[in-house]
């Protein structure tokens, strides 16, 4: 069996795509519709691009890469071929509102972005599926989803916050500002969500066969540990410097206690039988 | 031993006069030219007890063992060509599982999701394989390689109604998974000492000639 470091990655890239499509989604409604359109534009590809890194890294894991080209043939009985098709559906319809935020970005609205949000919603979905297998019960329970969910409001959050800091470094001080602090709320909001949802993950697991060892401890210090440095960034740091030092550290603590929440995911596995 | 070919092909084990040779392991491997850790026929070693010390103060023993010759079981409700993204899996009209090599891309879901660990990795070719029920023995009237090497005729095949006719009703034994999972069409005779499904009394002795490629 191949190892699962590169779904690992495909499974937190797309996880972190669809998060962040979801806050910016948020954070256009809760700004009346309208997103700085640089961002919205940068934010977009950049989603893009995820999907597209993490697709690749789910192609190195196949034996036989050329022939993932059939992968959605069983549409009608396999969770993982309805997978594949939702996120390659989901990146065509990133690359096609990148390519609207491009060339008109005045009528990209939250409304168009709705489409992107529901595409990300049956990705998760599927995604969640695809281990809620009955014949694996170290998958097939409720911390699943929550742990999947809770997965892409962090890293969507982490995400839509970077952008947003690259753009402001980017650009001058102007009628931007305002927007961008309500997209500093609704990500704060959306990691702790997350962060929510993950600790709920972990009670409805059912207990652990296989011992994690000291990673099952550190996971959630790091994830602690990072949204208290993104909570100090976000409303206690005046200096512009300290403040990306500050986001910086938590991204890390954050993404790498992502990392071991999905390797250890993986490690859990154990089916019935032999 | 040469029979007409079964409507609805199954194994049939007898627990209670399988010896665990491993003979079918060995000519399955042969027939199908198997590389180094693929093992489409295992044999499962379950094994438990200990020695007690009795009211009487004499030392008893529970010990048991028994084994379990086993390989696709051909299921009436697959999970593996159910999750198969690809449809490579697929089952005829006989009810025998293979995979078609031209649309298998290796992703190894089936393995994750088959209680039986049915299909095996072949990293040489990038695939999944798996037993095929020996087909191209059951079409010439022939036996499975498996069957027809048994030397204790453990190991039958036949009719799956037929088999389970002969058998009779058996509760399921440990270490196989519930029979609702996947309705396997194998029939297995249990051993006298086996332990009933989900047994904690016993374990698998020989984890490193059953695990996965």
């Amino acid at each position: 069996m191949p190892n699962h470091g590169s779904l690992v990655i495909f499974t937190l890239m797309v996880q972190s795509a669809v998060g962040s499509i979801w806050c910016l989604q948020i954070a256009c409604f809760w700004n009346g519709g309208r997103v700085d359109a640089a961002h919205l534009e940068f934010q977009i590809l950049v989603a893009l691009g995820l999907v597209l890194t993490g697709l690749a890294a789910a192609m190195a894991h196949l034996g036989r890469p050329a022939g993932s080209l059939q992968a959605v043939k069983n549409f009608k009985s396999s969770w993982l071929s309805r997978e594949i098709f939702s996120v390659n559906l989901f990146a065509g319809l990133l690359a096609v509102m990148a390519l609207w935020a491009h060339i008109d970005p005045a009528t990209l609205t939250g409304w168009q972005l709705l489409v992107g949000s529901l595409a990300g919603g049956a990705v998760l979905y599927a995604m969640t599926r695809v281990y809620r297998l009955r014949t694996v019960p170290t998958w097939n329970h409720a911390g699943t989803p929550l742990a999947f969910g809770g997965s892409a409001l962090q890293l969507g959050g982490l995400l839509c916050m970077l952008v947003s800091e690259i753009i402001t470094l980017l650009q001058t001080a102007g009628p931007a500002a305002r927007g961008q602090a309500d997209l500093r709320i609704v990500v704060l909001i959306a990691v702790l969500a997350g962060f929510i949802l993950k600790i709920l993950a972990c009670r409805a697991k059912p207990s652990e066969p296989i011992s994690a060892g000291p990673f099952k401890t550190r996971q959630p210090v790091l994830q602690a540990l990072g949204i208290a440095l993104w909570a100090i960034a976000v409303f206690g740091a005046g200096n512009p410097v300290f403040q990306s030092l500050l986001l910086f550290l938590a991204a890390v603590c954050l993404v790498s206690g992502e990392i071991i929440h999905r390797a250890q995911f993986y490690i859990s596995y154990q089916r019935v039988g032999l | 031993m040469v029979k007409r070919m079964p409507q609805r092909p199954a194994f049939y084990l007898d627990a209670q006069i399988c010896t665990g040779c491993k003979t079918c392991m060995v000519a399955c491997k042969d027939k199908n030219d198997l590389p180094l850790g693929v093992r489409w026929r295992r044999v499962v070693e379950y094994t438990g007890g200990q020695w007690r010390v009795m009211p009487d103060g004499t030392y008893g023993q529970d010990v048991f063992s028994y084994y379990i010759s086993l390989s696709c079981n051909h299921c009436a409700e697959p999970i593996c060509v159910e999750v198969c993204p690809t449809s490579a899996m697929n089952q005829d009209e006989n009810g025998i599982v293979s995979i078609d090599p031209a649309r298998c891309m290796g992703c190894g879901y089936c393995e994750w999701a088959c209680p039986y660990s049915a299909p095996q990795y072949q990293a040489g070719r990038g695939q999944m394989s798996k037993c095929d029920f020996c087909r191209d023995e059951l079409k010439a009237g022939n036996a499975p390689a498996c069957v027809a090497a048994c030397p204790t005729r453990a190991l039958d095949f036949g009719e799956l109604d037929d088999l389970q006719q002969k058998a009779g009703r058996h509760q399921p034994m440990a270490p196989l998974p519930d029979q609702d999972l996947t309705a396997p069409g194998a029939v297995f005779k249990p051993h006298k000492m086996s332990k009933p499904l989900n047994s904690p009394a016993g374990y698998i002795a020989n984890p490193e000639e059953t695990k996965d490629a």
